[in-house]
């Protein structure tokens, strides 16, 4: 695309300097407005006997109590199955769950009244609280999940090699810095504007409407911009903006929910942490012919989004790697914590972290470099290019990908000075061992659910020539607004400047659907070139009347309408079509093309297409101590034909750090009751500026024009960099393989905190 | 006499605080009383940095960036403060705005404000702009979008921008505020303060108040007595002597640091990694050993050092030396009217050496899970003096002198191996969200072998952040 010479910032970056970025929080708040905080239950599974608020009655301010008997409709949001309430009613089911809301005039005092409402309960059963435990006693939120491909009993035997092991791969917290939010103003005739910090209006209209018992049409829901999302805001998002529309409804004023961060980190949904249970069978030069693994996800108290996320784990086992049979058992487990939910990469990244660790373990094994390992498995015409649910990997970028990473990371030389870095230290009695590693990456990208690939758009030209622009995608600084308004402004051939960004709004947009499974760009961009199209036609119509020419002989150039030697600016084309009345509003609509899943059989074609990455890391380690860090990076990555270089190197560098908290520092940790300990950043770790490497390059892959037809032939870059960081991962096993003869690597899990190093170098 | 009017001046226009029902935080009136949303609230407990916000006292003509979510209004009377508004705006912004926009340091945008504030008071430092002093400016802020190299390079490329310093309006600084149920006393001298300890009964010290603030209740039901212990003279001195350098208890441990930069050179890395720097310009040295947490940064080294406490109360002062302060967890000597006066820092014999290494999950802004402090003199390998203290490992910070009295007048390698071997019997520490109690141990003993190393190749501290 060549819309500007140079690159557009992000629409929102000068405001965001100048703290003039309003977020929901900011924005002017109504006299009248009352404040909202919740009530969480103490304990991790009960009945509750009674809600006892007799102490907010002594105190000298406002306050009143919601409970799920003030629900006009129905007590629950669940996005794709029923069973999950706003509020717990008669049992509650985790440590933290809301179960009442107090309101008050100020956002402290209600906090304050919160903390004096009592909950009495009856304890009922023992709470689940691990994953093992669940598996034992069968406590599951859906039926297993099975894909199956080819024959995997008889592929075992026939291998030179079995292999057995396990290993955890720990939770994650958002850490949005804007935690959740949400603001309901009544209107009359029951019509609600919600404004709310979502990654999924739609979901948040639906969500109240089904809550107060009123049809969609009457909700407005809407969102500007949000302070963070990664998927932490996709559907439990709707909880808090249902709890300030149900205040909202009760009280017939506005309602304010702004959870506090110990609340927020409480009481919504975090990062599926895994456990993975694995044999696989494989040839001396270690290629895989059998795996057979079962993946234990911790769903939490309630399914939410757990099912899709198994099923994008499931099908990113196989990562690059053609892998001849395999049985994979997901199992969605439920405890007594907090329901998981979406976090960038969706089981994406614990399914490509689960085949890594196997492919260490094999390396381990055969006593061979894991990239030999690798090189006999990847997809190929060789090897085989069908993945374990069937749809075909018709052009892999991998071996382009890796070439250029070889490169730019001078990886032979470096593996070779490592080795006598290690040795070095080794004979000099001195702590230090270093590690590299790489990790190649492929990612799927449209929704697993094909119904939810669609998108739209609603453009509106002036006759001032100003072009407005609204569409179903969310701005959680990903920079979608600034992609898709470029996508406008390249239709029209104007400036970007000219293309106003307005807020999410179902008002405008309807039905629209979450923007995640980093689709922004890709559902939105085409969406609002259609609408822009339709409406440049009509111009470009009005335009060859008004010339007296073909309609081919007009052309747009640098905000002019040109035919020959005559030519009208944009703002004047469009004043003359409004006076001759020529419509210069349209919505535009995309679905994605090509797909087809079925969710039953694990069988289909549910990627439309997939990126290409890869990483290489060096790690540094102290064996004395446990401690890590990363001294270097190299990533490339496959964005297509990117919309915006400097938005999707962002996105590169942000998922890749993100990623490197997911696997070293950032612990949950919860008590023996189930209560999370780590709710706050005092105590929860993400990484600081310190802690991304001292020398981090990006590239990305040139002349990779996307294969399908995307807008402009781009690709989706939101969630896959973060897996890339699964590199650092491997390069700390080889520190640690470095470290003594007797190491076991393999054993490391995830998060790979000073602790759980120096338990695997002590083993 | 009329109680004078309590203002601050923000963005220096003079603002006066008026109808305020509730004892609240510096950053909740900003944001509520004044609409000044530029400054967010990420965590309420310090550690994000997204409130931060630049405080200067009242004619102290320093700056310092502080989080305005741990500062309770009432501390912050007669002082200036500068938020992102005061910076500038789209119309007008400041360089580093700007800068932020260019290298696209922002994503979401939640987190600039606060980055942009750090990032200027190390433009208005004199410290030389490298990595290490932006990366030492930005560690109390958290950004989850970018992964922080494009701030890096914003603040790097506005160097020598200075923001235009406060006009001198002087304002009230009153001594006594009063905020729905709490009071607040300032006493300015020592004997203003005993006077205060005197007349007022049930109160609560505060000095920066990065640790009681978090834990006092968000609404004040109950009548709350503050003396705020701060704006003491006495308490801000720093005295330099030959073989000691004695600082007054609120001196923040900020000004603690770059008093012994040159003086101590191997404390300084523990200490640059205390909090960040919000935390340091705000938190004392003195408060630090009140709070007594079992792992207190500075506790171990004071311990190693021997130094001497000085403690004013209603009856005076008296001394102690730091090794009878600590009573149990979160317990110290002090009565109810007593405060750290001062404390000395001895400056070590050159021939000793001085060692001080904090492990923790993060580099950076994190509570030590274990440290250790040192403080060693060997003649021929063998040991001929050794302290040494611990954090993190018992209930209070441990002097291991019991161990350090068995590996004295042994050779280093045989008395360091002793210690490994033994060390379960010295030390049993418990498991928590820091890490386990086998890490504890095992890390312990990792910072044994960590010394050998040191004191036989002669390395200066073998830091993983050297290599």
């Amino acid at each position: 695309m060549n819309n500007l010479n140079k690159i557009p910032f992000h629409d929102s970056s000068l405001r965001h300097s100048t703290g003039q970025a309003i977020y929901i929080d900011d924005m002017p708040e109504q006299e009248n407005l009352l404040h909202g905080a919740p009530v969480l239950s103490k304990f991790a599974c009960g009945k509750i006997k009674k809600i006892n608020s007799d102490k907010l009655n002594d105190l000298p301010f406002f306050t009143k109590i919601i409970t799920a008997k003030d629900i006009p409709g129905e007590n629950e949001i669940g996005p794709i199955k029923n069973g999950e309430p706003i509020l717990a009613e008669e049992f509650f089911s985790y440590l933290g769950q809301p179960v009442a809301i107090v309101l008050a005039k100020t956002n402290q005092e209600a906090i304050y009244a919160s903390s004096l409402v009592e909950i009495e309960v009856e304890f009922t059963t023992k709470p689940i609280l691990n994953l093992d435990d669940a598996y034992k006693q069968k406590s599951f939120l859906e039926d297993p999940m099975i894909l199956e491909k080819g024959n995997v009993k008889k592929e075992m035997l026939q291998s030179d090699y079995r292999l057995s092991g396990d290993f955890e791969i720990g939770g994650q917290d958002h850490f949005y810095l804007e935690t959740h939010v949400a603001m309901t103003f009544p209107g009359e005739n029951n019509e609600y504007v919600v404004w709310s910090s979502t990654q999924h209006p739609t979901e948040v209209q639906h969500g109240v409407g089904k809550v107060l018992n009123i049809p969609s049409a009457k909700i407005d829901s809407k969102v500007r911009r949000l302070g963070g999302g990664f998927g932490g805001k996709e559907s439990q998002a709707t909880i808090f903006a249902a709890m300030s529309a149900l205040g909202a409804y009760v009280t017939q004023k506005p309602v304010k929910i702004r959870l506090n961060r110990h609340n927020d980190m409480t009481a919504s949904g975090k990062r599926h942490d895994f456990k993975v249970y694995f044999t696989a069978g494989f040839t001396v030069d270690g290629k895989i012919l059998a795996l057979d693994i079962k993946l234990l996800s911790n769903g939490g108290n309630v399914l939410d989004l757990s099912g899709p996320v198994m099923t994008r784990a499931l099908t990113h086992l196989d990562n690059c790697y053609f892998i001849k049979s395999l049985k994979a058992i997901g199992y969605v487990c439920k405890t007594n914590t907090v329901s998981n939910t979406a976090f960038r990469g969706f089981g994406g990244p614990q399914g490509m972290l689960a085949i890594e660790n196997i492919l260490y373990s094999v390396s381990q094994h055969l006593q061979k470099p894991i990239d030999k390992i690798r090189q006999i498995n990847y997809y190929s015409r060789l090897n085989g290019l069908k993945t374990p649910y069937g749809q075909i990997v018709k052009n892999p970028r991998i071996e382009r990908v890796l070439k250029e990473i070889y490169k730019l990371s001078d990886y032979k030389n470096r593996i070779r000075n490592i080795k006598e870095f290690n040795l070095n230290q080794k004979n000099n009695n001195l702590p230090f061992r270093k590690g590299i590693a790489l990790m190649p990456a492929k990612f799927g990208i449209s929704f697993n659910k094909p119904s939810l690939n669609q998108g739209g758009a609603l453009v509106h030209v002036y006759s001032d020539g100003s072009i407005r622009l609204n569409h179903g995608g969310t701005e959680m600084g990903q920079g979608l607004f600034i992609k898709v308004a470029q996508v406008v402004a390249e239709c029209f051939k104007v400036s970007v400047d000219q293309i106003h960004i307005t807020s999410t709004n179902t008002a405008e947009v309807p039905n629209t659907s979450a923007t995640a499974a980093s689709s922004g760009s890709d559902l939105n961009g085409m969406a609002a070139w259609n609408a822009s199209n339709i409406i440049k036609n009509r111009m470009v119509d009005h335009a060859a009347k008004l010339f007296k020419k073909n309609k081919k002989d007009i052309i747009l150039n640098d905000g002019r309408i040109v035919c020959g030697n005559k030519s009208l600016s944009f703002s004047e084309l469009a004043f003359s079509c409004w006076e001759n009345r020529i419509s210069l509003s349209s919505t535009g609509y995309y679905k994605t093309p090509k797909i087809y899943w079925d969710q039953g059989k694990l069988k289909g074609h549910p990627y439309f297409y997939f990126t290409w990455g890869a990483a290489i890391s060096e790690a540094l380690l102290d064996i004395n101590t446990g401690e890590s860090r990363i001294l270097r990076a190299n990533i490339v990555q496959d964005c297509g034909n990117s919309l915006n270089e400097s938005i999707d190197i962002g996105q590169i560098e942000g998922g890749f750090v993100q990623g490197l908290g997911w696997l070293t520092c950032e612990e949950l940790c919860f008590s023996q009751e189930g209560k999370l300990l780590t709710t706050g950043p005092s105590t929860y770790k993400l990484p600081g500026s310190r802690d991304i490497p001292k020398v981090f390059n990006v590239k990305l892959l040139e002349n990779a024009d996307n294969e399908e037809k995307t807008i402009f032939r781009s690709k989706a870059v939101g969630e896959p960099p973060l897996l890339l960081a699964i590199s650092h991962f491997l390069a700390l096993k080889e520190a640690i393989k470095d470290s003594s003869e007797e190491t076991k690597p393999e054993l490391l899990n995830s998060p790979a905190t000073p602790s759980e190093i120096l338990r695997v170098l002590k083993a | 006499m009329a109680e004078l009017i309590n203002t601050i001046l923000i963005n220096n226009k003079k603002v006066e605080v008026e109808n305020i029902q509730h004892d609240i935080t510096l950053l909740d009136w900003l944001r509520n009383y004044h609409k000044l949303t530029g400054t967010k609230e990420g965590c309420a407990e310090g550690d994000c940095g997204a409130c931060s916000v630049i405080i200067e006292d009242n004619g102290s003509g320093s700056s310092r960036p502080i989080n305005a979510c741990l500062v309770r209004l009432g501390q912050v009377i007669g002082s200036s403060v500068t938020t992102i508004e005061g910076l500038g705006c789209d119309k007008n912004p400041h360089p580093l705005q700007v800068a932020f926009t260019k290298e696209h340091a922002s994503q979401c945008g939640y987190c600039t404000p606060g980055f942009i504030i750090s990032g200027i008071s190390l433009l208005n430092s004199n410290k030389k702009i490298t990595d290490d002093t932006i990366n030492d400016a930005i560690s109390g802020n958290l950004c989850r979008c970018t992964g922080y190299s494009p701030i890096i390079k914003a603040i790097k490329s506005v160097s020598n921008e200075k923001i235009a310093k406060n006009n001198n309006q002087t304002i009230n600084k009153n001594k006594k505020i009063n905020f729905g149920n709490v009071t607040y006393f300032k006493p300015s001298n020592l004997k203003e303060l005993k006077n205060y300890l005197n007349d007022v009964k049930d109160f609560q010290f505060l000095a920066g108040g990065t640790d009681l603030n978090l834990h006092r209740p968000i609404i004040n039901q109950k009548e709350d007595k503050i003396i705020c212990l701060d704006s003491i003279k006495e308490l801000n001195s720093i005295k330099h002597f030959k073989e000691k350098i004695e600082f007054g208890g609120a001196v923040t441990i900020e000004n603690f640091l770059e008093a012994i930069r040159f003086k101590m050179p191997e404390l300084i890395e523990i200490l640059q990694r205390f909090g960040s720097p919000q935390i340091r310009n705000q938190g004392t040295i003195g408060g630090n050993l009140c709070t007594s947490s079992p792992i207190g940064d500075i506790a171990p080294i004071l311990l190693v050092l021997n130094s001497n406490l000085k403690v004013f109360g209603r009856n005076g002062f008296k001394k102690i030396n730091i090794k009878n302060f600590f009573k149990g967890y979160r317990k110290n000597i002090l009565k109810k009217d007593e405060i750290i006066s001062s404390l000395e820092l001895p400056i070590a014999n050159k021939k000793n050496k001085i060692f001080s290494w904090k492990l923790s999950k993060r580099y950076d802004q994190d509570i030590s899970t274990i440290s250790l402090a040192i403080n060693i003199r060997i003649q021929n390998n063998i040991i001929k003096e050794l302290h040494m203290a611990a954090g993190g490992v018992a209930a209070t910070p441990k002097l291991l002198d019991k161990l350090c009295k068995q590996m004295l007048e042994k050779h280093l390698d045989d008395s360091i191996e002793f210690a490994i071997y033994n060390l379960d019997k010295f030390i049993q520490p418990i498991s928590d969200l820091r890490g386990s109690g086998f890490y504890r141990l095992e890390a312990m003993r990792g910072l044994l072998r960590r010394l050998q190393i040191c004191l036989s190749q002669n390395k200066k501290s073998l830091s993983i952040m050297e290599v």
